[in-house]
């Protein structure tokens, strides 16, 4: 390839790329706050979370202690897929861990 | 203290050692243009607010994990060599998408011609010479994009890219050989 020819392809590259260079949004640093914060959790507000799931473990067993093993496996058969459906994309939408 | 003169190490060690967010606040101040620049780049025009998702994910990650940066590297190359990742990820998953403002719509638009007849011919070699910019490997694509479209000199492209000023030369140089092959092979000669 002569210099001529590099000097043809440089200057129609010049010509292909005149498109101004868009720039960040104006939000930006808001959007990213935003999304540093939100998966975080205090200490106080994870034990708290954590007595609820306790409770309403313990508050769901008296609750169904009466009710027929047949209701109990329909109900388990379509909530449980539902909750993990729900966690999963949930997960899905926050930042792959390190690759 | 001016917080332009305070080095990435330090700040870095600020936010390790105080989980100071005022210096976390500071590299994102610094890195986010360039962060997005790069991204840009590896996705190509039309693709900004890729882009931006691109530089959000990297300052996200760089938060999650700084307390793991053992300062082997410069802050900057390591930062840098997320945003390269991220944006080939993302880039793997878009690559069937079109932009939102095609290449050979700026690339007509580029033309200046003033007759019809050359305009056309203009908008074609344009064309053309965008799609084969596309076919290109992905590390000549961003340089040729950070130098011929962000208008970057030869050095700045070397520390986004992370590699000796002499190696973007070479790049930017076997990328117009490439284009110029690429554009013969399909007839077109005048560019």
């Amino acid at each position: 390839m002569s210099e001529r020819e590099h000097e043809q392809i440089d200057r129609a590259l010049r010509e292909a790329f005149t498109e101004p260079v868009p720039r960040l949004s104006a939000d930006f640093d808001r959007k990213l706050e935003k999304r540093l914060h939100s998966g975080r959790l205090s200490s106080g507000a994870r034990l708290a979370l954590t007595l609820y799931v306790f409770a309403a473990l313990v508050g769901t067993i008296w609750a169904v202690r009466s009710v027929p093993l047949l209701w109990l496996a329909v109900g388990f058969a379509v909530l449980v897929p539902a909750s993990f459906a729900w966690a999963l994309h949930r997960v899905e939408r926050r930042p792959s861990p390190e690759s | 203290m001016d917080p332009n003169l305070v080095l990435d190490s330090d700040l870095v060690a600020a936010y390790r050692e105080r989980d100071d967010q005022q210096a976390f606040t500071e590299l994102v101040r610094r890195y986010r243009e360039p962060v997005f620049r790069l991204a840009l780049s590896i996705l190509g025009p039309g693709f900004a607010g890729e882009a931006e998702e691109v530089a959000q994910e990297v300052f996200l990650r760089v938060h999650h994990s700084l307390e793991s940066f053992r300062g082997d590297a410069q802050f900057s190359s390591w930062i840098y060599r997320i945003a390269f990742n991220q944006a080939i990820n993302l880039k793997e998953r878009v690559r069937y998408r079109a932009p939102h403002l095609s290449e050979q719509m700026l690339a007509a638009k580029a033309s200046p011609a003033t007759d019809p007849l050359s305009q056309l011919e203009s908008a074609r070699s344009n064309r053309a010479l965008i799609e084969c910019v596309d076919e290109l490997p992905e590390i000549y694509q961003s340089a040729l994009r950070l130098h011929y479209w962000m208008g970057m000199g030869v050095a700045e492209i070397a520390s986004l890219i992370g590699v000796p000023e002499n190696t973007v030369k070479s790049y930017l140089h076997r990328a117009r050989q490439r284009l110029h092959e690429m554009l013969k092979e399909r007839g077109i000669r005048d560019v």
